[in-house]
């Protein structure tokens, strides 16, 4: 299982891993407006890694960091979890969650799943990501905007060397660790120079939002839950209102037939 | 800003859910009332056909792949693959339950499928058509679910609300149908039959469209007072935010306020013989308001969970 | 009847059943296999090696191409002193250059006799026989009418050799580049006081790092960008005079916003504290540099030179200054970093002088030619034609268009001048400008460049060599293409990281498109019609006595064996710190703290305290930055999508303060204007600047049509920007003849 190490510290925000990703997989130009501290916005389905400078008001005055937005390769995909026609599946080989344009139908279920707002819809192209460059990775090759980065911000390797290289960076440098747990881990992991929320990226639940193979009612009730006074309440309301329809029905009928005699 | 879920999902679910309720309806009225209704469940079977093949082709307008509706089966894991499963068995389930249930007025069409008159298998067929026309009306609120990113729909209240939402919805097109069938009555006995018809329908979705609104206010209490900020974003943008207007007006005052107030008229006063003549006029409104507004009930919720991320 | 009911059940039940199994069956298992995308395309491409042709860096690369031209997978050189391995933004997107639909195919001739700015000159198509003719007869006649010294030849510096030949060979003295506007600074003062110029920087093993706004991290120059990280993971001290915030500030130590143009009083109170305070390595200062013969002038000299003087006038305080030059002296090893358009490149008349002080302070810690500091760069020294055969005389004719030829340390060098070249041909001074020869150079370039366009429209002939159709292709009489990186074949010696002598091999990575050619066989072609006698050799022939002659091998293929995966090394060769000024000493040549040179021309061979020229005013409230995105090289990648789609165009870069009060927000139509010209451009607000600076990046603005991506996107800074006459140049002493390129102070408001 491999993953991406991103060292926020290192990196001078030059795109060329953005440029690469273009020049590799073939992709289009999004049309954009304005300079060049993070075009294009967001995003889509011709841009699947885009650098973001980013200020951040510290105590001595405002710095400027940078920060990639970019698939974070789950290891429990969402996205893979609800995708109906398994156009987006996870390589469990090499960690990679990879699109099937061609099967997609454009229903926008992992548009809107996502934890990181990563897959973007395309007319015509389908849903499309970043894939790890799994093509690359079955030759031998890194990914390309790794084997590109100049400053060597950008490493690959086996996922727990990558954790460890983060944690030792971060340690040094005082700064974060992004990824390890978020959304149940992700194969992309981040050393931020500013907490992660202050450089405009999601900050999902610790755990994997999809814990069994069956669609996580579970953890949807735990979720919501969270969200009421105390836990449980929200499944009584929910047997409350079913029981209060097919009361309320019945009462209905049993008081005409009792009329009818 | 082009929002990925937009006006084509929020139909889809509304007529998803008109289909799944118009059949619990239909159902339920045969086992208990048996064949006096007989009416109610022949427009149910037929609102719930016509209803669900809409949110098909609703959701294949969305999707601009219909030729890749096969791969829509490949993921068990996956909601809309539930979704499209019942959806898919509905329609032809369905169409075969309406054939139990010809038009009085086309005999021909009664020797066309002779099995009609047999009510037993009907009733199979209902007992059917009731669990997958419940699983649709839930599934039009829990497909939200699946959207970790937007914690405003991680709640089973979405179920509740969309499920009582389609439950009112399939008793309203019903009477609507029933009322504008009730203006064409000949005989004194068979109007008195639909007026009561209608009144049972009337009496169910009072009771529906008060539990509607006390689910959504209870809703968006629940998420003003959550642990999600972006969840008390999307409901303040429904309370006193940019989708207000269509919340409180569109749904609110269209889909629960004036419906409940003219249904309450009804039940009270509506059989009397002052207002007799009233009845199918007013049923008419009634059931069209509850059907416009929970279009906009899908449609509010449907947006004020998506625009804050978006932001 | 019921049997019958129940079997139309189970028929439909059956059938029910077959669709559900079709639909089960689409539940197959789906297999992530390489052949799914189509980049498999890698095993049936072949391995080439390139050589980047965008910025100076000269990257090597290796490039997989399938067939002639598909080229499947790019990668920088390992084995490069400039790469290593890696290529940048620019470079990854490099083959549209190649791949451009906009792109100039074959000659074409003007046939709209009318010239200027957006005015189509309606092409036609022509064959390359007759441009060349063309070409070569206008010449011919131009030379005879009025004499060949009204021919200017233009070219980046790699062409000088072929256009100085062609030129001499048309009795032209007229070479002329666009140093002033470039570098000028910077070549020409460390020649004269440091023997050579060099880019040669050993930031990776430098412990305190002093940026006179120097950024190249901010350009993704890849020769910096991995040293420079290699930097900070050490913990290396960076500290950035800047009053901009850059990239290379976020990745600082320390960030001095000190006043625009005033860096020099920053270096000399630097000098004043570190020779006071007798903290200069005295060792090597005596050794290697001129500082004992002239120590009591230089002491006496820098006595006023205080940090309380600097701080009235850098705005940066006193202790700052001392506490940076104790550092910059102490923690070794230290350097003091400039390039091309930071503080000492050509963007303040004080400029040179600022070039001059940091050669100085490099000197006084040790860092020249030293590890961790600024390398003399070691080449092989590969003759050019006019080594090889024979050239034709120098011209009789001395006077130069661009008046350098009274500025014979320049004149020396030959390099320039873009700023006066303008103003002489609009005056006719020395003599009328009557044609030009002009390889890859845009107007775009030039300050004031619509005064540019009204000089080249003087000209009664110009012929334009390009590879896009460029505002200055626009005004061409005869338009001829040229070919790409990607197109020739060649060698590359390492120029940027030169630490020891290495060349780059480089195939033609995909066969020429189209109908292009190089520039070298075009300058040729031309010769050879014009004086054949300067011109009767062939190029395969001057390549290989090129590499003869420098000792590296008997043939181009030759070199190509010797070559390790496409990089040839000197062998045995290593990196020998001091070894360069050892030599000179031996020869006793020292480093020129003070300029013995300047002073026999007239000029300061210390450089005193001078302001910038311009200061802001009430009208005129800001002073203007000009800087470039990341991603673009000027104006030349604009036309890239890839790039276009990251920097469409330029944005005023402002403080937010500044913007509130102004009643500026983000993405609005503001005006920027100086007293010479004023410019339309949206505004973007940058909390990392100074409240009285304004920013603008080069290279928007372009209005050939025929640039489909980049028409129309951004404005020009060049249009705020004066051009200058030589009485300038002269009368303020400077012996580089530096544009000032930055040297304005402008206006802003809402459009």
């Amino acid at each position: 299982m491999y993953a991406i190490l991103y060292d926020s510290s290192l990196c001078i925000g030059c795109r060329a891993c953005q440029v690469a990703c273009k020049r590799w997989n073939g992709l289009e130009a999004d049309e954009t407006e304005g300079m060049d501290f993070g075009n294009p916005q967001s995003l889509t389905s011709n841009t699947w890694n885009v650098v973001k400078y980013v200020w951040v008001e510290e105590e001595n005055g405002p710095k400027l960091h940078f920060v990639v937005n970019r698939c974070m390769h789950c290891l429990e995909p969402v996205c893979e979890a609800v995708c109906p026609v398994r156009a987006i599946v996870k390589d469990r080989e090499t960690g990679a969650v990879v699109t099937h344009p061609e099967r997609c139908v454009g229903c926008l279920a992992c548009v809107e799943a996502c934890p990181f707002s990563v897959p973007k819809f395309g007319r015509g192209v389908g849903t499309r990501k970043c894939i790890m460059c799994i093509d690359r990775l079955r030759l031998g090759l890194e990914p390309a905007c790794v084997s590109t980065c100049p400053t060597g911000a950008l490493k690959f390797g086996e996922r727990s060397e990558i954790i460890k290289m983060a944690e030792e960076r971060a340690k040094e440098i005082g700064g974060y660790v992004y990824g390890v747990h978020e959304a149940g881990g992700t194969s992309v992991i981040m050393v931020l120079t500013a907490p992660p929320e202050k450089l405009g990226l999601p900050t999902p639940m610790k755990a994997p939002y999809v814990k069994s193979k069956v669609s996580g009612a579970d953890t949807l009730l735990k979720e919501a839950t969270s969200m009421l006074t105390g836990s449980g309440v929200g499944e009584s309301l929910v047997l409350a209102l079913g029981a209060a329809i097919v009361g309320g029905v019945i009462a209905r009928r049993m008081k005409i037939s009792r009329k009818e005699g | 800003m082009e929002l990925p879920w937009g006006p084509v999902i929020a139909a889809a679910l509304y007529f998803g859910g008109l289909g799944g309720g118009s059949f619990i309806v239909a159902s339920t009225t045969s086992f208990i009332s048996g064949e006096e209704f007989r009416e109610i469940m022949k427009f149910g079977s037929y609102i719930g056909i016509l209803a669900t093949a809409l949110c098909g082709l609703c959701l294949s307008i969305h999707a601009g792949h219909p030729e890749r509706l096969l791969f829509m089966y490949s993921n068990p894991t996956s909601m809309i693959t539930f979704g499209t499963c019942v959806i898919t068995a509905i329609l032809p389930i369905g169409l075969i339950y309406a054939t139990f249930l010809p038009p009085d007025s086309l005999p021909w069409l009664k020797s066309l499928f002779p099995w009609s008159v047999y009510v037993k298998p009907r009733k199979l067929f209902e007992l059917i058509l009731f669990i997958l026309g419940s699983g649709l009306a839930g599934y039009t609120g829990f497909v939200l679910g699946i959207a970790w990113a937007e914690p405003f729909w991680e709640t089973p209240l979405i179920t509740a609300l969309f499920f009582i939402s389609a439950v009112s919805t399939g008793l309203m097109a019903i009477g609507l149908c029933l009322a504008i069938l009730r203006l064409v009555q000949v005989t004194e006995e068979s109007q008195k039959l639909f007026v009561e018809m209608m009144h049972r329908l009337d009496v169910a979705d009072g009771y529906m469209l008060a539990l509607e609104g006390g689910i959504a206010l209870l809703y968006l209490y629940v998420m003003l007072n959550g642990t999600s900020g972006i969840a008390k974003q999307s409901a303040q943008l429904l309370l006193t935010g940019t989708l207000a207007p269509l919340f409180w007006v569109g749904f609110f005052l269209i889909g629960i306020i004036i419906p409940i107030i003219i249904e309450l008229f009804l039940a009270w006063k509506g059989r009397t013989a002052k207002y007799l003549k009233f009845y199918a006029p007013l049923m008419i409104v009634a059931s069209s308001l509850v059907l416009v507004g929970a279009f906009y009930m899908r449609y509010c919720f449907l947006v004020a969970g998506q625009i804050p991320l978006l932001s | 009847m019921t049997r019958l009911t129940r079997r139309e059940f189970l028929k439909t039940m059956a059938s029910a059943g077959l669709l559900a199994s079709l639909g089960l069956s689409t539940l197959q298992p789906i297999e992530v296999e390489a052949h799914d995308y189509y980049w498999d395309r890698l095993y049936r491409s072949s391995l080439k090696y390139g050589v980047c042709g965008i910025c100076g860096s000269a990257c090597a690369f290796k490039a997989y191409v399938e067939g002639d031209s598909y080229l499947t997978d790019l990668r920088g050189n390992i084995n490069d002193l400039e790469s290593q391995g890696k290529l940048c933004a620019k470079g990854n997107a490099g083959i549209w250059y190649a791949y451009d639909p906009d792109r100039l195919k074959y000659p074409l001739k003007r046939t709209n006799p009318e010239k200027g700015i957006d005015v189509d000159p309606k092409w036609v198509r022509i064959s390359w026989k007759e441009a060349l003719d063309l070409v070569a007869n206008k010449f011919k006649e131009i030379k005879e009418k009025y004499g060949g010294h009204t021919i200017i030849f233009m070219g980046h510096p790699p062409y000088k050799p072929w256009l100085v030949r062609l030129a001499h060979a048309l009795g032209s003295p007229n070479y002329i580049s666009h140093l002033d506007t470039c570098v000028i600074t910077n070549v020409l003062v460390r020649k004269y006081t440091m023997f050579t110029p060099t880019f040669v920087h050993d930031v990776k093993n430098a412990r305190y790092i002093l940026c006179f706004g120097w950024d190249q991290p901010a350009k993704g120059k890849i020769v910096y960008t991995h040293q420079f990280s290699e930097a900070v993971k050490q913990g290396a001290k960076i500290v950035v005079l800047n009053p901009l915030y850059t990239t290379t500030v976020a990745k600082a130590t320390e960030w001095i916003p000190i006043k625009p143009g005033t860096d020099l009083a920053f270096a000399l109170a630097m000098m004043n504290v570190i020779i006071n305070e007798g903290l200069y390595d005295e060792d090597y200062v005596a050794k290697y540099t001129n500082f004992k013969d002239y120590e009591d002038k230089i002491v006496s000299w820098v006595k006023p030179y205080t940090p309380e003087w600097a701080e009235g006038i850098t705005e940066v305080p006193a202790e700052t200054i001392r506490k940076v030059a104790r550092e910059f002296a102490t923690i070794k090893p230290s350097m003091a970093l400039t390039h091309k358009r930071d503080a000492a490149g050509p963007n303040y008349t004080n400029s040179w002088k600022l070039a001059h002080a940091i050669v100085i302070l490099n000197a006084l810690v040790g860092a020249i030619d030293n590890v961790g500091g600024v390398i003399l760069p070691r080449t092989f020294k590969v003759p050019d034609v006019n080594k090889i055969y024979p050239p034709p005389p120098p011209p009789s004719v001395k006077e130069k268009a661009d008046g350098k030829h009274l500025l014979p340390l320049l004149d020396k060098l030959g390099h320039g001048i873009f700023s006066t070249l303008v103003e002489n041909i609009l005056r006719e001074k020395p003599y009328p400008v009557k044609a030009a020869l002009i390889c890859n150079y845009n107007v775009l370039a030039f300050p004031n460049p619509k005064r540019a366009v009204e000089a080249f429209k003087k000209l009664e002939f110009i012929a334009v060599v390009d590879i896009l159709p460029s505002e200055m292709a626009l005004l061409a009489d005869v338009v001829l293409p040229d070919t790409t990186y990607w197109e020739t074949s060649g060698f590359s010696p390492r120029k940027y990281n030169a630490l020891y002598p290495q060349i780059a091999v480089k195939d033609a990575v995909i066969k020429p498109m189209y109908d292009v050619k190089s520039h070298n066989w075009i300058i040729y072609q031309i010769g050879k019609r014009v004086a054949p006698e300067y011109f009767n050799f062939s190029l395969s022939e001057l390549k290989k006595e090129m590499l003869r002659r420098a000792g590296i091998a008997n043939s181009f293929d030759e070199l190509k064996e010797k070559a390790v995966d496409g990089i040839y090394t000197l062998p045995g060769a290593s990196f020998k710190p001091l070894e360069k000024l050892e030599a000179f000493a031996k020869q006793g040549k020292k480093i020129q703290i003070y300029a013995e040179i300047f002073e026999k021309y007239g000029y300061d061979p210390l450089p005193s305290w001078e302001p910038k020229r311009e200061e802001k005013s009430l009208e005129y409230p800001y002073y203007l930055i000009v800087t470039r995105s990341a991603v673009h090289r000027h104006g030349k990648t604009t036309n890239i999508p890839w790039l276009h789609e990251i920097c469409p165009e330029n944005c005023v870069l402002i403080h937010p303060e500044e913007a509130e009060r102004l009643g500026i927000k983000d993405m609005d139509w503001v005006y920027v204007e100086s007293r010479y010209g004023r410019i339309k451009i949206k505004a973007l607000r940058w909390p990392g600047i100074r409240k009285d600076c304004v920013c603008v990046p080069h290279g928007f603005g372009h209005w050939s049509r025929f640039l489909r991506v980049a028409y129309g996107w951004g404005a020009n800074d060049g249009d705020l920007i004066p051009t200058q006459t030589i009485e300038d140049v002269l009368k303020r002493r400077d012996p580089t003849a530096n544009a000032c390129m930055s040297d304005v102070c402008v206006k802003v408001y809402k459009a």
